[in-house]
């Protein structure tokens, strides 16, 4: 970790409202209060300007939910422990924060927005957390949902958009989770309070024990089993890991402190702190891919997934890009939004490579010729005599497809934007299982809309050529 | 019989968002007709049964400790999707029926299931109440029993929710069978339920609503087909299938309540509706119950309220004397409250009703069916006096004011003429 590092503090506190409610019914629970008293301490000590609460308690399904509602304010009852009592409450949220989090939650191709409505349910995990953590609204705040469906490449892309937005800030980062969670489905007496299960306890000692060595990746790296192990199956499952170990910088180069581990109604419930750069374990070593950006299976309704800007928003940053960036010296762009380029085939007649309209960025059709050669990759279907040749018609694929990622590059788009595929085929019957397997391989992600089509013949002695329209 | 009917009544903020009730803050154009006007057949049928109380279980209020029954009689506040907030900001006023909600959550732990009253008055109900609920009963004129949903499905397995939905819903049929208080039960709940993660900029567009994926769709019809045909038992004998398979919001064990509570009814459902919401697969459904479609006799005069004649019925049902009261009504020659307008303002009269009298006839040239004619005319011929059958026609509530309804209450009051003479 390094001075730019924008977390000075993180950890995980329960949410499960007793430590809160009645801390002196139980030992466990006024230890747990104490915790949290330490816990708020450090955040002081920290000298960090922005509290960010990953809820698990607040399962969203349409992306991301960021609480963006400068001061909510409610009476507050928890729907399990109602009994307890009411919980008024007027938090003081950082609301620009909230917007910069789901602009670059955007720009990482998630689904994210903000909410800010009078009586939004704001759930009893966060509400627990904020009264505990930062009673007297000390410094502003900051809440995030948990999507139900979100896996390990989803979440972790939040957390990097989490960070995308920290800049120039100091942030203290909590998850409001517990490590077992098995509640008692029965009603018990606050003397009667214990882990659920000893299985659950020897789980729970070990996290301690990696939480308090600093080795939060480590710990990430382990959800799954531990979901499968310790973890009722909610809808919210054991992600808060990989939210934490991203936002943090993922590795196990920390100094933790477990301030207080109790049972709380069968779960286990921990207070925890974690500070950055002063762990002995080391680095990290990856047993998983790394994310950047988020491109999974989402575009249920991707035509209209994108909001409009508002008036007087900023464009969000543009996505990180990951393949190096086109040489611009080598594009020619017209004032009409035509786009040219050197590394794509030349036209075979009065014709852009693509051309731009408004959002939408539509290509002229490309086939496999080879940019100054004009080879054919997979060779030509007929000879200059015109008597039939064989070819590879999965290559003449791979050709077309890498011309259009050229073409799209060269337009400021990307492959992963393409919307809409007309193909041509010029044997349907020869061609089409060849074709489709190639094809696959690259839109199956991508989910574009597609039409294949037989066609008598194309310009040049080529298979196949694709027409395409994409997000600009 | 006590309840009266039981209804499949899906919860999606959406409906109610399309509709633009004054209730609720935000404003659509349009959208998911075929599930709104479902669910407006379905309130139809439900209202005319004239229930006394609406007892909901819903999956978005979420115990992991047991069974919860709202128990405090007034509830007013604001509600607030967590996931559509956007579509979902409903301010609501409930009565709650709190000596049923009791009575019920006794019964239930007297079987040996885990309960717990709601007593805070601070408690915000569940959107999923509050929409099945608007969308059955939006005049908000009958009171709730709210039930919480246990999560054993996720806890457990799905089986040990079935056990303990069946438990509770024998439980809740053993008070309702012993109550005199007409009782319509509600399952609140989709059928599948993988939902989108995208929403359209516009959320009403149509044209980019579906199901999520063809097996949810195939499963969907699987149950409905099942509903159609009264087999119920199988239909819970199916639930943890379904519910896996299906991703089913009947994971949260409603409508295995609801299904054990009406002992598992053989009659068909009324199907009225089905449709996607966001990718969920929801179903607008109604079992009636068919001794229920018609309110008791004594009932029936005890609902009845018209300002001059209502009181001397009810003086005259004092110590169960009914009869009596029905004679000293039609001895009296109740007024009915509008027999001084006997001509429409043109004077037009037509053929089919100028023989009428002239209360009756009026009814008519403002709009009542025509086809009412006959059995009016009928009713009129078999001796009730037309004071009687024009003041039973006009208390039924203007909501319930269809074709079928008047021609039930000609009927009842043909009947109730025909007792009193025997």
């Amino acid at each position: 970790m390094n001075n730019e590092n924008p977390i000075v503090l993180g950890g995980l506190v329960p949410g499960i409202p007793h430590p809160l409610m009645c801390p002196n019914k139980n030992a466990g629970w006024l230890a747990l209060n104490n915790g949290f008293a330490r816990a708020r301490q450090a955040i002081i000590d920290s000298g960090a300007d922005l509290l960010l609460l990953y809820s698990t308690m607040w399962p969203s399904v349409i992306g991301h939910q960021i609480q963006a509602r400068p001061e909510p304010e409610w009476v507050h009852v928890d729907e399990l422990f109602h009994a307890l009592g009411s919980i008024p409450y007027k938090f003081r949220i950082d609301a620009p924060f909230g917007e910069k989090f789901a602009k670059a939650a955007q720009a990482r191709g998630l689904q994210a927005r903000t909410v800010d409505y009078h009586g939004f349910p704001i759930d009893t995990g966060s509400v627990v957390a904020l009264k505990l953590l930062n009673p007297d609204n000390r410094i502003p705040a900051s809440i995030v949902s948990s999507n139900v469906y979100s896996d390990r490449a989803e979440t972790l892309v939040l957390a990097k958009a989490a960070r995308d937005a920290m800049e120039g800030r100091k942030v203290a980062v909590f998850n409001v989770m517990t490590l077992s969670n098995r509640l008692f489905t029965d009603w018990i007496h606050p003397d009667q309070d214990h882990i659920h299960s000893a299985k659950d306890e020897e789980w729970n000692q070990k996290l301690l024990q990696f939480l308090g060595e600093g080795r939060l990746e480590d710990v990430a790296q382990l959800s799954r089993t531990i979901q499968s192990s310790i973890r009722v199956h909610k809808v919210v499952n054991f992600k808060p890991m990989w939210f934490l170990s991203g936002v943090m910088g993922q590795d196990n180069n920390y100094a933790g402190t477990v301030h207080a581990y109790a049972p709380l109604y069968g779960t286990g419930a921990a207070v925890v702190t974690l500070v950055p750069g002063n762990g002995a374990v080391g680095l990290k070593e990856f047993d998983e891919d790394d994310v950047e950006v988020f491109s999974g299976d989402r575009e249920v309704v991707a035509s209209s997934s994108h909001a409009p800007e508002e008036p007087g928003v900023p464009s969000p940053a543009p996505a990180p890009q990951l393949d190096a960036p086109v040489e611009r010296a080598e594009l020619t762009s017209t004032g009409d939004g035509s786009v040219n380029t050197s590394k794509a085939p030349d036209p075979v007649g009065a014709y852009p490579h693509a051309r731009r309209q408004g959002d939408l960025l539509f290509l002229s059709g490309v086939g496999p010729r080879q940019p100054g050669t004009n080879a054919i990759p997979g060779g030509p279907i007929k000879d200059a005599q015109g008597q039939p040749l064989d070819y590879d018609i999965e290559a003449q694929t791979q050709a077309v497809i890498d011309n259009i990622r050229v073409i799209l590059e060269a337009s400021g788009s990307s492959l992963d934007k393409v919307i809409d595929v007309q193909a041509f085929l010029v044997d349907m019957d020869r061609d089409f299982k060849g074709y489709n397997k190639v094809y696959a391989a690259t839109f199956e992600p991508i989910q574009a809309t597609r039409t294949t089509i037989a066609i008598r013949a194309l310009p040049t002695p080529i298979a196949v050529e694709f027409k395409v329209i994409a997000r600009a | 019989m006590p309840i009266i009917a039981g209804a499949l009544a899906p919860h999606p903020p959406h409906l109610v968002y399309a509709e633009n009730p004054p209730q609720n803050e935000p404003k659509a154009e349009c959208g998911w007709e075929t599930l709104r006007w479902g669910y407006e057949r379905m309130r139809r049928d439900i209202l005319a049964l004239e229930p006394d109380a609406i007892v909901v279980l819903s999956p978005h209020w979420q115990t992991y400790i047991g069974t919860h029954y709202l128990a405090v009689p007034h509830l007013k506040s604001r509600s607030v999707d967590p996931v559509f907030p956007n579509l979902f900001r409903y301010n609501y006023d409930m009565r709650v029926d709190v000596d049923l909600a009791r009575e019920l959550e006794s019964a239930a732990k007297s079987a040996g299931l885990v309960t717990a009253l709601m007593e805070n008055p601070d408690f915000r109900v569940d959107y999923g109440t509050i929409v099945s609920c608007h969308l059955l009963n939006p005049a908000w004129d009958i009171p709730i029993v709210g039930l919480s949903s246990c999560r054993n499905s996720a806890f457990y397995s799905i089986e040990v929710m079935q056990e303990q939905a069946l438990a509770l819903g024998k439980a809740t049929r053993e008070v309702l069978q012993a109550s005199k208080k007409r009782v319509v039960l509600v399952s609140s709940n989709s059928l599948s339920h993988r939902h989108f993660v995208r929403e359209s900029d516009i959320p009403e567009d149509m044209s980019k609503e579906h199901i999520m994926h063809h097996g949810q769709y195939l499963w969907d019809m699987r149950m409905i087909e099942l509903m159609k045909q009264g087999k119920t038992r199988e239909i819970v004998d199916m639930m943890p299938e379904f519910t896996t398979q299906a991703i089913s919001e009947t994971d949260a064990g409603a409508m295995t309540w609801m299904l054990s509570a009406m002992d598992f009814p053989t009659q068909p459902a009324e199907v009225y509706a089905y449709g996607s919401v966001i990718g969920t697969g929801n179903a607008v459904v109604s079992w009636l119950e068919p001794e229920a479609k018609r309110k008791p006799l004594k009932e029936f005069a005890d609902s009845l309220q018209w300002e001059q004649l209502g009181q001397k019925i009810k003086e005259g049902t004092q110590g169960g004397k009914f009869l009596e009261g029905l004679r000293n009504l039609v001895d009296s020659g109740g007024e009915s409250t509008r027999s001084e307008s006997t001509k429409s303002a043109d004077g037009k009269k037509t053929p089919r009703t100028d023989n009428l009298p002239e209360g009756i006839k009026e009814l008519f040239d403002k709009g009542l069916d025509k086809s009412l004619v006959k059995p009016v005319k009928e009713a009129l011929r078999s001796g009730v006096p037309e004071k009687m059958l024009l003041a039973a026609i006009k208390r039924i509530p203007e909501r319930d004011h269809s074709t079928a309804r008047v021609a039930e209450v000609i009927e009842l009051t043909v009947e109730a003429w025909q007792e009193y003479k025997a």
